[in-house]
C-alpha cells in the first residue's frame, strides 16, 4: 500500500477562489434580499377574511358564469371569450410583425453590427412590461379591448423577435448558400431558403408565446384594456369571494385546455 | 415540341389538408379581431392623434427630479424578485424530482405533483399578490408569496423536463453499483441537471424582476405602487422616471443574468 | 466452520430458463438456460439486437425477467455477498484482510435474485460490477470520486450524499486505480480523460465495489484498435489475478478469441452456441460462428493487428 500512495499525485488545493467568491456572493444577495421584506403578521381581519374566501368557494357565483350578455362584468364566457381573443390577435399579428425586427437582428442575414442594433432595439421592446403598454396605449386609443391587443402585440414582437432571431442564427447555413448559388437574390434567398427552414420553430414559438400571453391579457384588464382582468379585480377588492373563485376556476380551466391544445399541436410541429 | 412527361409521374400530395389549417387559423384571428373590436384603421387614426402627445408627456422629459426617491422601491421591487425566485427555487427542486417518471415510478404521484405545477403556473402573479394583499395587508409580503408560487411552477416544470431528458446511462451505472434512490439521485441526476437547474432559476428571476414591478399595482410592495399613484395624480412625468428607471434595472439584470446562464450551459 | 461445498458440484452463475418479454409484445431472451463458473472470462456474440445487453442486465436485475430463475451459489444472506464457487478461498482472503473475521456466522446458500428486492438486491449488485459502452462515468466530478461510488452500497446514505467517504474507502479507491494504471489521474476531472481512460475508471469503480463478477456491455465498441487492446489487457488481468469472473458482450470475433475462455452465441434471443475457447481451433469456431451471425464473419467482425 505504501508504494501505491508514494504513487499518488498531489492533492489539488480545494476549490478555487473563483467559486467561493461567487457563494458569498449570492448569499449575500439572498440574505439583503430577505432583509428587505416586511412581514406584517396576518391581518386581524384574516381569520374572518379566510372563511369568507372557503364560503365563497363553496358557493360559486354560477350567475356570473351563465349569463351571455355582451358585458364582462356580467357575463363570465363573455369575458373569457374577450380576454382570449385579446391574446391571440396579439400574439398572432406580432407573431408577423416580429419577423422583420428578428431578420434585422440575425448576424448571418445583415452583418454583425446592424444585427447588434437590431438585438438592442429588441431588447428595449421587450424590457417594458406590458401592464405599462397597456396603460400607454390605453390612453392612446382608450380603454377596451384594443388597447390590450397592442399592449400584447408590442411586447410580444420583443420576446418573438429575440426567439426567432435566435432560431435564424443558428439555422444551417447550407440552406441559404443553396438558394444563393442557384443566382438567387436577397429576397428571394429569404422567402425560399430562409422563412421556409425557420417557419416551423418560429411557429413553435408563437404558440408558446400565446400560452404566456392568455395570462398575461387576464391581467390587462386590471388597467382597463378589456377581458378578465377588471371584473377579477373588481370581486378581489369587494370581497366578493364567490365570483373570485367562479373566475379563478375557469381560468384555471380554459387555460389548461388552451395549453394542452397548444402544446399537442406543438409536438406535432418538431 | 417538347411531349409531355406523363408516365410514372408520381401522385401530386393532397394539400387539401394544409390549406383547410390555414383558413381555419385566418378566420380564428379575423373573428377574434372583430370580437375585441380591433378596428386597425380607427386604431391608426387615434395613434397619431392622441398618442405622440401622450408619449410626449410622460417622456419628454421625465421629472428627473424624482429620480432619488425612486431608488428604495426599486430595490425593494429587487429584493422582492430575489426572495421569490429562492423559494420558489428551493421547493422546485424536490417538486421536480417527484414529478419525473424516469425517477420516481410511482405514477399517481407524478400526476398529481404536475397537475398542481400547472395549476401554480395558470394564475398570473398579479392575481395572487391581489388575493394576497386582502389576507396580509399591503407590503412586499404578499408580493414576495405570489412570486415564489410562481417561480415554484416555472422552475419545477423546466426542471423535471431536464430530468427526464437525461442520459440514462448513468443512471444504470450507479444502479449496477447497488446505489440507492439517494445515491442515483445525487450521482447520475444531479451532476447532470443541477447547471440547468440554475440556469433555470436565474431566468425565473429576470421574469420576477419584471413582474416584481408591477405587482404595487395592486399594493404588493416595490415601485409598481407608484405607478398608482402617479396616474391617479395625472404626473406623467413621474411614470416617465419610474418606467425608465424599471427600464434600466431589468436591463442591467438581464443582462448579468444572461451571461451568466450561457456560461453554466 | 462452514461446510466445504464440493467443488465442480455447483456453479457459481446458474441462468434457468430465462425469458424476457418487453411491455411493447417485443421478445428478447426465450428460455436461455446457462451456467457459469467462477473465474470465467465468457464472450457473448451474436447481432445487435440479438439479446446481448438483455442478457447482460438481467443478470444484476436491471431488467427483470417475465420468467425463470437466475441462482448464485454460495451466498451469505445475512450480507448478501458472494463467495463464489470455492469459499474457503474467499473466506481465507476475508480472514487476512481483516483477522476477526467469524466464518461461522456465515450463511451461505443459493439465492435465486429475480426474488429479492429493495435493500438485498443493492447489496447483491455490489458484488457486481458494470462497465457501459459509453462509460457511463460522471463527467463533472473527480476520478477519485467516480470511483468511490462503488462504495455507495457500503455506506450509509448520508455520507454517500455528501460524498465524505471513510479513509478506508479511499484507500480501497488507490488500490483500485493503480491495478488499473491510472493513478495520476486520481484528482483530475473525469471530463478530461480520454475514451479509454474512462473505462479504465469505470473498470476501477468495479474493482473498488469488491465485485466478483465483472459485466462488461460492449466495453471496447467505442474506442480505436490501440486503446482497445489496452483495455483489454486490464480486464484480463483482473481477471487472472483476482480472479474475477467476466461475462462480456463483443462484436468482434477476434477480441473473444484473444481474451476469452469460452464463446457463448446468442441469435434473436436464444442461446444458439457455447464453446471452451481451448476445445476448439480459432478457425472452426469462426465458421461455426456464421450460424450465430446468420451471414459469413468478416472484415469488420475483427478489429485487425495490434499496431
Amino acid at each position: 500500500m505504501e508504494n501505491i500512495l508514494k504513487k499518488l499525485p498531489q492533492k489539488p488545493r480545494a476549490n478555487s477562489l473563483y467559486k467561493t467568491l461567487i457563494y458569498i456572493v449570492v448569499i449575500s444577495l439572498v440574505i439583503w434580499g430577505f432583509s428587505g421584506i416586511q412581514y406584517n403578521g396576518i391581518m386581524q381581519t384574516a381569520r374572518g377574511e379566510i372563511s369568507d374566501m372557503l364560503n365563497g368557494f363553496l358557493n360559486l357565483d354560477t350567475v356570473y358564469l351563465t349569463s351571455f350578455e355582451a358585458d364582462a362584468l356580467v357575463s363570465l364566457p363573455y369575458a373569457i371569450v374577450e380576454t382570449i381573443a385579446i391574446a391571440i390577435c396579439g400574439t398572432f399579428v406580432s407573431g408577423i410583425l416580429a419577423i422583420p425586427f428578428a431578420l434585422m437582428a440575425s448576424q448571418n442575414i445583415v452583418g454583425q453590427k446592424t444585427a447588434n442594433f437590431g438585438k438592442f432595439i429588441i431588447t428595449m421592446i421587450r424590457t417594458f412590461p406590458e401592464l405599462i403598454l397597456a396603460l400607454v396605449f390605453i390612453g392612446v386609443v382608450g380603454p377596451g379591448a384594443p388597447a390590450g391587443i397592442l399592449a400584447l402585440g408590442v411586447h410580444s414582437i420583443g420576446m418573438l423577435g429575440k426567439l426567432y432571431s435566435e432560431a435564424i442564427e443558428s439555422m444551417d447555413i447550407g440552406v441559404k448558400e443553396g438558394v444563393e448559388s442557384c443566382g438567387g437574390n436577397s429576397s428571394e434567398v429569404l422567402f425560399r431558403a430562409v422563412l421556409p427552414q425557420v417557419a416551423p420553430e418560429f411557429l413553435s414559438y408563437t404558440l408558446f408565446r400565446f400560452e404566456i400571453n392568455m395570462r398575461a391579457a387576464t391581467i390587462l384588464g386590471l388597467v382597463g384594456a378589456g377581458g378578465i382582468g377588471a371584473p377579477l379585480i373588481f370581486a378581489i377588492v369587494s370581497r366578493n369571494w364567490s365570483r373570485v373563485w367562479v373566475i379563478v376556476l375557469a381560468l384555471i380551466v380554459t387555460v389548461t385546455i388552451i395549453d394542452l391544445i397548444s402544446s399537442s399541436i406543438r409536438k406535432k410541429l418538431v | 415540341m417538347i411531349s409531355k412527361f406523363e408516365h410514372n409521374l408520381p401522385k401530386k400530395p393532397n394539400k387539401t389538408k394544409f390549406y383547410s389549417n390555414v383558413i381555419i387559423f385566418a378566420l380564428i384571428i379575423i373573428s377574434s379581431a372583430w370580437f375585441a373590436g380591433f378596428n386597425i384603421i380607427t386604431l391608426f387614426q387615434n395613434f397619431f392623434r392622441f398618442g405622440f402627445r401622450l408619449i410626449g408627456q410622460i417622456f419628454f422629459p421625465p421629472d428627473w427630479g424624482y429620480f432619488d426617491n425612486a431608488i428604495p422601491p426599486l430595490l425593494e421591487t429587487i429584493q422582492m424578485a430575489i426572495v421569490g425566485s429562492f423559494i420558489g427555487a428551493i421547493f422546485a427542486f424536490p417538486a421536480a424530482v417527484l414529478a419525473a417518471n424516469n425517477f420516481i415510478h410511482i405514477k399517481w404521484l407524478n400526476k398529481t405533483v404536475r397537475v398542481l405545477l400547472n395549476i401554480t403556473r395558470t394564475l398570473p402573479a398579479l392575481v395572487l399578490a391581489s388575493i394576497f394583499v386582502g389576507l396580509f395587508g399591503s407590503g412586499s409580503f404578499p408580493g414576495v408569496i405570489a412570486l415564489s408560487i410562481f417561480s415554484f411552477g416555472l422552475i419545477s416544470k423546466m426542471t423535471y423536463e431536464s430530468i427526464e431528458s437525461i442520459d440514462f446511462g448513468q443512471v444504470e451505472a450507479l444502479m449496477s453499483v447497488g446505489g440507492n434512490k439517494w445515491n442515483i439521485l445525487r450521482y447520475s441526476i444531479l451532476p447532470q441537471v443541477l447547471p440547468q437547474f440554475i440556469s433555470y432559476t436565474l431566468y425565473a428571476f429576470e421574469v420576477n424582476v419584471r413582474a416584481a414591478a408591477v405587482l404595487g399595482y395592486v399594493g404588493a410592495g416595490g415601485i409598481g405602487q407608484k405607478y398608482k399613484i402617479f396616474l391617479q395624480l395625472r404626473r406623467f412625468d413621474n411614470v416617465g422616471t419610474i418606467i425608465i428607471i424599471s427600464f434600466v434595472a431589468v436591463l442591467i439584470i438581464d443582462t448579468i443574468s444572461s451571461s451568466i446562464r450561457r456560461r453554466l450551459v | 466452520m462452514v461446510a466445504i461445498i464440493l467443488r465442480g458440484a455447483k456453479k457459481m452463475i446458474k441462468f434457468q430458463n430465462v425469458s424476457k418479454t418487453y411491455p411493447n409484445g417485443t421478445i428478447a431472451l426465450t428460455d436461455i438456460s446457462v451456467e457459469i463458473k467462477e473465474g470465467e472470462f465468457v464472450a457473448i456474440l451474436g447481432l445487435s439486437g440479438a439479446g446481448k445487453s438483455t442478457l447482460l442486465r438481467t443478470l444484476n436485475q436491471i431488467i427483470d425477467c417475465t420468467e425463470g430463475n437466475i441462482l448464485f451459489n454460495n451466498v451469505d444472506i445475512n450480507t448478501y455477498e458472494m463467495y463464489g464457487d470455492d469459499p474457503s478461498k474467499e473466506i481465507e482472503k476475508r480472514k487476512a484482510a481483516d483477522p476477526d473475521f467469524d466464518s461461522s456466522l456465515l450463511n451461505l446458500q443459493e439465492v435465486d435474485i429475480t426474488t429479492i428486492k429493495g435493500k438485498d438486491l443493492r447489496k447483491m449488485r455490489s458484488n457486481i460490477g458494470m462497465i457501459f459502452q459509453n462509460f457511463n462515468i460522471i463527467k463533472r466530478m473527480s476520478v477519485l470520486q467516480n470511483v468511490l461510488t462503488g462504495r455507495v452500497s457500503y455506506n450509509p446514505t448520508w455520507r454517500t450524499i455528501l460524498g465524505l467517504f471513510p479513509e478506508a474507502d479511499k484507500q480501497i479507491a488507490y488500490k483500485a486505480l493503480d491495478k488499473v494504471d491510472i493513478l495520476e489521474k486520481t484528482y483530475h476531472r473525469a471530463s478530461d480523460l480520454s475514451g479509454g481512460q474512462m473505462q479504465r475508471v469505470a473498470i476501477a469503480r468495479s474493482l473498488a465495489q469488491n465485485a466478483k463478477i465483472l459485466l462488461a456491455d460492449e466495453p471496447v465498441a467505442s474506442l480505436d484498435p490501440i486503446t482497445t487492446f489496452e483495455v483489454m489487457e486490464f480486464i484480463k488481468k483482473i481477471n487472472v489475478e483476482d480472479g474475477i469472473t467476466v461475462i462480456s458482450n463483443l462484436h468482434h470475433v477476434d477480441l473473444a478469441l484473444r481474451y476469452a475462455t469460452r464463446i457463448v452465441g446468442v441469435r434473436d434471443g436464444k442461446l444458439v452456441y457455447d464453446i471452451q475457447i481451448k476445445d476448439r481451433p480459432n478457425k472452426l469456431i469462426i465458421d461455426d460462428l456464421e450460424k450465430v451471425y446468420g451471414r459469413p464473419i468478416g472484415q469488420d467482425d475483427f478489429v485487425g493487428d495490434e499496431e
